[in-house]
C-alpha cells in the first residue's frame, strides 16, 4: 500500500494530504504568527527602551509612537498645510508608516491587520487563551456556550457596530486637523499600551481592558468594531487584486472556515471574499479541508476575476 | 491566478519592508522631533518662537532668545532654584505652558525691537 501521500498531487475536492515532519511547519499560518511576535517584540522593546533611556540620555531613543502608522493619518493635514509641521507625538516616519501600510492594503488587502499589528496581536493571544481554557475547563466551556446561546439574540447587532469604526476614524482624523491635537489619543487602546510607563489614567486604559476582556468572548472586537487604521485599510483593501475565491464545485460547505474566520465573515456562503473587514489573515484557508476549495486568488480591482 | 499562501506572506513582508526602505533611502524617515532627517539636533530659532519645543530646556530657550532663565523664572511664578537643563514640558503648570512662554518671549521680542 502506497502510503507516501505527498507524492501524488492532489485534486480539486479531494481531502488535503496530512503532512509530517517539517513539512507540518511549513504553513502560513506559523509564518504568520512568527512575523506578529517578531513585531511585538520591536515595539515592546521600543516602549522598554524609551521608559528606560528616556528623553534625556545621550541617544535620542524614539518613542513607540513614532511606529504608529494611524498617527501619520492624523497628522497629515497638519503636514499639509503646516509647512510640514506635524501635531505633538508625531514625526516623519509616521507618515511613512501610513503610506506604507496603505500601499501593502492596495497591493495585498489588509495584510497589516492580519499580519503585523500587535494589538491586533493581542486579541488573537486573548482569543487563543480562551479556546485552551475551554478545552481543559469543562464548566467553562458550557459556560461559555450558554453566554454565547443567551447572546445569539444580540448578533444582529453584529452588522451594525461594524460601522462604528468609519465614525472612529472621521472623528480622530477631523478633530485632529481641527483642533491641532490628536483627539483620538487619550481614548486609543495602543496608545495606552505604548505609554503603560507612564502609569497615567485615560479612558484609552478602560477601552483597552474592555477590548482584552471582550476578545475573550469575541474575537478581534477592537478590529471589528472600532478601529479606524483598519476601517481605512479596508477600504484601500477593496481595490486590491488580492480576493479569496471559493471553489463551490470543491467546497462541501462544512463551514470550518467560517468558524475559523476571526473577523466572523460568511466565509463558506460567499463566492468570493472581498470585505472590507477580512485581514487576509488566511485562517480559513489553512483550516479548509478540501484541496482547491479556498485559494488565494489575484485579479482585476473590485470586479475579482 | 492562485498565490500560495507562504509566497502571500512572503510579498506582505517584502512589501511592508520595501516601502520603508525606500523612504529610508530617500532620506525621509525620522522619529523624533528632536533630530533633522539628517542626524542633526533640532535647535530652536531666535526669529520665531514657534521652534520652541516642550522638550527644550530653559537653558536652551534663555540662550536663543537673550531672555535669562531667572527673568523667565520670575515671570511664570517658577520656582527660583529650578535648574536650567530643566525641560520647558517638565515645567508645566496653570500659569506656565509652553504657549504662554512663546506668546511672553513674542511680546518681549516685539517690546525689544521697538524704538
Amino acid at each position: 500500500m502506497n502510503t507516501n501521500t505527498n507524492s501524488v498531487p492532489p485534486t480539486s475536492g479531494s481531502i488535503k494530504p496530512r503532512l509530517h515532519g517539517w513539512r507540518a511547519w511549513l504553513r502560513h499560518g506559523i509564518l504568520r504568527r512568527i512575523t506578529q511576535l517578531a513585531f511585538a517584540w520591536y515595539i515592546t522593546f521600543l516602549i522598554v527602551q524609551h521608559a528606560v533611556v528616556g528623553e534625556n540620555g545621550a541617544t535620542v531613543t524614539a518613542s513607540a509612537e513614532a511606529f504608529c502608522p494611524f498617527g501619520g493619518l492624523e497628522t497629515l493635514y497638519r503636514y499639509i498645510t503646516g509647512d510640514g509641521t506635524f501635531v505633538a507625538h508625531t514625526h516623519l516616519s509616521n507618515l511613512v508608516l501610513l503610506i506604507t501600510v496603505l500601499g501593502v492594503a492596495l497591493l495585498l488587502r489588509s495584510a497589516f491587520c492580519g499580519w503585523i499589528c500587535p494589538l491586533g496581536f493581542l486579541q488573537d493571544l486573548v482569543a487563543n487563551l480562551r479556546k485552551v481554557l475551554t478545552r481543559r475547563i469543562p464548566g467553562l466551556r458550557r459556560g461559555l456556550t450558554r453566554i454565547n446561546q443567551s447572546g445569539h439574540r444580540l448578533a444582529f447587532l453584529d452588522r451594525y457596530l461594524r460601522y462604528v469604526k468609519y465614525v472612529v476614524l472621521v472623528w480622530a482624523v477631523a478633530g485632529s486637523a481641527y483642533y491641532g491635537y490628536m483627539v483620538f489619543r487619550d481614548y486609543d487602546p495602543w496608545a495606552t499600551l505604548l505609554n503603560v510607563a507612564e502609569f497615567s489614567f485615560t479612558p484609552g486604559v478602560i477601552v483597552l481592558g474592555v477590548t482584552l476582556l471582550a476578545s475573550f468572548f469575541v474575537e478581534r472586537p477592537w478590529c471589528r468594531y472600532a478601529c479606524p487604521l483598519g476601517a481605512v485599510s479596508g477600504l484601500f483593501g477593496k481595490l486590491s487584486p488580492v480576493y479569496l475565491k471559493r471553489e463551490e464545485s470543491a467546497c462541501t460547505s462544512c463551514a470550518i472556515c467560517t468558524k475559523a474566520c476571526p473577523m466572523g465573515l460568511d466565509v463558506h456562503t460567499s463566492t468570493t471574499v472581498r470585505s472590507a473587514d477580512c485581514i487576509t489573515c488566511l485562517e480559513c484557508v489553512e483550516v479548509c479541508p478540501r484541496s482547491g476549495a479556498l485559494e488565494v486568488k489575484i485579479g482585476l480591482p473590485l470586479i475579482g476575476k | 491566478m492562485r498565490i500560495n499562501p507562504i509566497v502571500y506572506g512572503v510579498l506582505v513582508l517584502v512589501a511592508f519592508f520595501g516601502i520603508i526602505l525606500g523612504f529610508q533611502s530617500a532620506g525621509i524617515w525620522s522619529t523624533s522631533g528632536k533630530v533633522t532627517t539628517s542626524g542633526e539636533a533640532v535647535q530652536p530659532s531666535a526669529a520665531d518662537v514657534n521652534t520652541i519645543k516642550g522638550w527644550m530646556t530653559l537653558q536652551q530657550v534663555s540662550e536663543t532668545f537673550s531672555a535669562p532663565v531667572a527673568e523667565i523664572l520670575s515671570q511664570f511664578s517658577l520656582p527660583a532654584d529650578t535648574p536650567p537643563s530643566t525641560a520647558i514640558k517638565d515645567l508645566e503648570t496653570d500659569l506656565f505652558s509652553l504657549t504662554n512662554l512663546r506668546i511672553w518671549l513674542q511680546e518681549r521680542m516685539q517690546a525689544t525691537t521697538q524704538p
